[in-house]
């Protein structure tokens, strides 16, 4: 019963992983511009690959590889943001533009004028 | 702090993370991770705490700790929410840059601000400079625990540090 349980437990975390991960790869294909994309790509990483590896340490146990498992999820808390913090900075202070709304609206009326825009 | 003392803590961090991970030990584990650490120490030495040492106790760790429960908390609806935007056909996105101006005055503090901002979905930082934080948010009610101060708050009783109150 309790084996159950456990292992219930562990593939929901484990399938909310790998949805996180759609959800994200469908947001990198859909969002318009780099900064909403990077939202998407970010997001991936941390939530899915955490919530993957969270499902593989209440597998194991609380053994040695549980724990470092556990290490490696503190390690990607800090490194995954850090890494989208510098890229979006990169793009921010070269000066890309966001996308808004009215150029969504823009690029609507006439199709293919997104490199005049400024 | 002086440039090797500070080699010297980064390198004996990185190794001691090292070891965790590798456990358990044989000597190519030793051999691989003390000359890793020495150099990826030096490395970020040269970045890193320049300054001052950030000054992480017991009592900040446990502070940390705590705290990433809380941010799981938080995390969970926003992604729920930005979840929808993204299956919904419409992709109802309307982007806005935010500039935040953090009451926290601690560099601990405003790292873990930003990089709570990027992990809860909805809201990304893109520039933190001393107290500016620049917030990219797909759509502006996912930044209201940033407008109205709440988040300062809650990083600030759970690792707040007693220099705060000068």
């Amino acid at each position: 019963m309790i084996d159950a349980a456990h292992a219930l437990l562990v593939c929901f975390l484990v399938i909310a992983g790998a949805a996180f991960f759609f959800i994200g790869t469908l947001g990198l294909l859909r969002f318009p511009d780099f900064y909403t994309r990077i939202h998407a790509v970010t997001k991936c990483d941390a939530l899915g690959a955490g919530l993957v590896l969270l499902g593989l340490a209440i597998w194991r146990g609380p053994d040695g590889e549980g724990v470092r498992i556990l290490a490696l999820i503190a390690l990607l808390l800090i490194s995954s943001p850090t890494a989208g913090h510098a890229l979006a900075r990169a793009a921010f202070r070269t000066g890309l533009k966001p996308w808004t709304r009215n150029d969504g609206e823009r690029d609507g009326e006439i199709p293919g004028d997104a490199s005049e825009r400024d | 702090m002086s440039a090797v003392h500070r080699w010297v803590q980064l390198s004996t961090a990185l190794f001691v993370f090292w070891l965790v991970l590798s456990m358990p030990l044989d000597l190519s584990d030793l051999l691989w991770g003390l000359p890793a650490a020495v150099a990826a120490g030096g490395l970020a030495g040269a970045f890193l705490w320049r300054e001052a040492s950030p000054g992480i106790g017991a009592r900040r760790v446990a502070g940390l700790v705590f705290y990433t429960f809380d941010l799981v908390r938080q995390i969970v609806p926003a992604a729920l929410q930005v979840a929808r935007v993204v299956l919904d056909p419409a992709l109802p996105l309307d982007p806005k840059m935010i500039v935040h101006r953090t009451p926290l005055d601690d560099d601990l503090e405003r790292v873990t601000l930003a990089n709570t901002i990027t992990l809860t979905p909805g809201t990304h930082c893109v520039d933190l400079d001393g107290d500016r934080v620049t917030v990219h948010c797909l759509s502006p009610s996912f930044a209201a625990s940033l407008i109205d101060g709440s988040l300062d708050k809650r990083i600030s009783t759970s690792i707040g540090g007693v220099e705060r109150d000068e």
